[in-house]
């Protein structure tokens, strides 16, 4: 019948608090304020780091494959010259005129559809043009892509606002253009705008879609035509492309094909990762604010209870000493303070759930404005069983470890010390 | 010869650092109380009479010399072997009643019992109920434990000393706080301990009146017993 003795150590904890009931109250509050912070707090980073997250995996590809231009340090004469004993000096080495476009781009297409943890990669030629309609050209990127493909891998027709893109399989040069960009240039679907290479090519398009990506430094630049369109506007042939964008099956995979991919190729290719490394620097510092804060809120409760019990723990003296004098061990008195500090802890831990919901939940109804991105309406807030559970955790053990020391002062008092006086 | 239920052996004590010898409380004190036996131990406060008693009811172990309580050996036991020993070897009722407040009656005559396990708590509470019902306040069951008269709260500690049906009650000064009416009644429960119940009992006290209706009164004084073979 162990069951007693617990029955009677719960009976005593409890009914020491209720003897006390406001500074207990005091020390629930402690714990009910920190954890509702900490509550409120993880809801919304880790809902600012998920909306991000699903921005930044909307956006960019998995694996990014292309030319990486270096300067080619050995000259024609270190080649010819090699192993002579012979002094030469080349002075003003300049890198000469190579194609950004990836080597042998078709071969290493397929190489790169054929991994079987590809979903999808879609070739890119992107080109800095000029856009014009009417009288001035404003500067912005042209991004050839297979239509088709990119649409399978970034679900294009998802973004477009005006028009259909079927309308670009036509031989036609057409446009899928920015809704920044055609707000700028002024122009409507349909409407046909000139667009001019650095090479000096000029090319009229037609405005086929207005696509919206919410993210205005893309809206504001970029615009989508055909891959033959970007081609001919270069003046290069078939089979030239700058870039390869690739979409896994698992994101998980990305580093190792990433790898596995630059060795076939001998191009370069960055995963995901290294791509948005400071969105990811980002979410690193939301997490580390949100668990200093949180932690630091929990001290402060946690000398809360600290200070609580031990001032429990004077007042309590006598009664210590008589469960001492009838029989009960010093682990029993321990385990008194404990569960006190325990239910402290578990009490203020619910409250602080429950307190940090309905944070949440208020921050989820402020309103925020974003000229960047346009798809936010709300504050972004998570809402997860976890973070609750993680929440409760961090209750009961931060009150546990503000019990024990005082536990186990009351369990070493001297009950005839304490009888006596 | 009666079979010893207390014994004791060369008991000193010192007060104070050990190395500096500063207080002697006990010198070299042997004691044999017998089963059945209701024994007070009187002497002017100061003569360490209580000492005694906490080494005795096994609250005090840094002494030396040697304590049996029937046949088991106190001395060298650890902290959890000696509250075993205060939990079902012995019951003992203080000069101040000592209950715990914000607890009932019943709560504070269960909790010896609650330590102590192999016991239902059905069991538990009828045993306690009937502790009180011995003792003539079984209506008070109840009720919270402070706001009883000084008697009733010497008379529930004496349940709660019961509860676990120990061969021997010890007490330090139960009467010290208590008027000569209720003091007696506390003596008489003792005796009736003694009687009905066949239970060793060891007092502390300075009344001499009530000392006398024990069956033996042994006097301390200066750390010293004066008459250790002495009986009424």
């Amino acid at each position: 019948m162990k069951n007693n003795l617990w029955k009677a150590i719960f009976l005593i904890a409890a009914t020491h608090l209720l003897s006390r009931w406001r500074q207990s109250l005091i020390s629930v509050l402690g714990v009910t304020f920190s954890i509702a912070a900490f509550v409120g707090m993880i809801s919304l980073m880790t809902g600012i780091n998920d909306f991000f997250e699903v921005l930044m995996l909307e956006n960019t590809p998995h694996i990014h494959v292309y030319h990486e231009e270096h300067l080619n340090q050995k000259t024609v004469l270190a080649k010819v010259m090699n192993n002579t004993d012979e002094l030469y000096v080349v002075k003003g080495i300049k890198p000469t005129h190579r194609e950004r476009g990836i080597k042998n781009a078709t071969e290493v297409l397929r190489l790169v559809r054929a991994q079987p943890e590809v979903y999808g990669a879609s070739p890119l030629l992107s080109a800095q043009v000029f856009y014009q309609h009417g009288s001035i050209p404003l500067n912005g990127t042209l991004s050839g892509i297979e239509i088709e493909e990119y649409n399978k891998l970034f679900n294009l027709n998802a973004k477009i606002e005006q028009g259909r893109i079927e309308q670009l399989s036509g031989s036609a040069p057409a446009l899928i253009l920015g809704s920044g960009l055609a707000e700028k240039l002024g122009v409507k679907l349909y409407d046909y705008i000139t667009l001019t290479a650095y090479n000096g090519i000029k090319i009229n398009a037609m405005v086929a879609c207005i696509y919206s990506t919410g993210v205005s430094s893309i809206d504001n630049s970029t615009s989508f035509a055909s891959l033959a369109t970007v081609q001919r506007i270069l003046g290069k042939d078939k089979g030239y492309f700058t870039d390869i964008n690739i979409r896994l099956y698992n994101i998980r995979d990305a580093d190792g094909v990433s790898k596995r991919i630059q060795q076939l190729t001998q191009c370069r290719a960055d995963d995901w990762k290294k791509i948005n490394a400071e969105v990811l620097l980002g979410f690193t510092l939301r997490n580390i604010l949100t668990v200093a804060v949180s932690f630091s809120l929990l001290i402060v409760a946690a000398f809360g209870i600290y200070n609580m019990l031990t001032m429990m723990m004077y007042e309590k003296i006598k009664d210590i000493a008589i469960l001492k004098a009838i029989g009960y061990e010093r682990r029993d008195l321990r385990r008194i303070f404990i569960c006190e500090a325990l239910l402290i802890g578990m009490v203020g831990g619910v409250s602080g759930i429950v307190f940090g919901i309905l944070i949440s939940y208020g921050l989820s109804n402020i309103p925020i404005q974003s000229v960047q991105l346009k798809t936010v309406t709300h504050l972004p807030v998570n809402f997860k069983i976890l973070h609750y559970l993680l929440a409760l955790t961090f209750a009961l053990v931060t009150s546990f470890l503000a019990g024990w020391i005082p536990a186990v002062k009351a369990s070493a008092i001297d009950p005839i010390e304490t009888i006596k006086a | 010869m009666t079979i010893a239920m207390i014994e004791a052996h060369n008991i000193t004590k010192y007060f104070g650092l050990k190395n500096k010898k500063s207080f002697k409380a006990l010198d070299n004190v042997s004691l044999n109380i017998s089963k059945g036996e209701f024994a007070v131990i009187s002497g002017r406060s100061g003569s360490g009479k209580s000492t005694l008693l906490y080494i005795l009811s096994a609250m005090d172990n840094s002494y030396e010399g040697t304590v049996w309580l029937d046949d088991q050996k106190l001395s060298g036991m650890n902290d959890r072997e000696l509250s075993r020993i205060r939990n079902r070897k012995l019951g003992f009722v203080f000069q101040f009643h000592f209950l715990l407040p914000h607890f009932s009656v019943l709560q504070n005559v269960l909790l010896p019992a609650m330590k102590n396990s192999g016991i239902s708590e059905r069991e538990c509470r009828g045993k306690a109920l009937e502790k009180l019902q011995w003792l003539g306040i079984e209506h008070l069951a109840d009720m919270p434990s402070q706001k009883l008269s000084g008697g009733q709260q010497q008379r529930v500690a004496i349940a709660r000393a019961l509860m676990n049906e120990p061969d021997i009650i010890m007490a330090d000064e139960p009467t010290g706080n208590l008027d000569r009416q209720n003091s007696e009644l506390v003596f008489q429960i003792f005796r009736r301990l003694r009687s009905e119940k066949n239970k060793t009992i060891l007092v502390v006290t300075h009344d001499k009146d009530l000392a006398q209706t024990a069956d033996r009164v042994i006097y301390m004084e200066d750390g010293k017993i004066l008459n250790p073979d002495h009986y009424l």
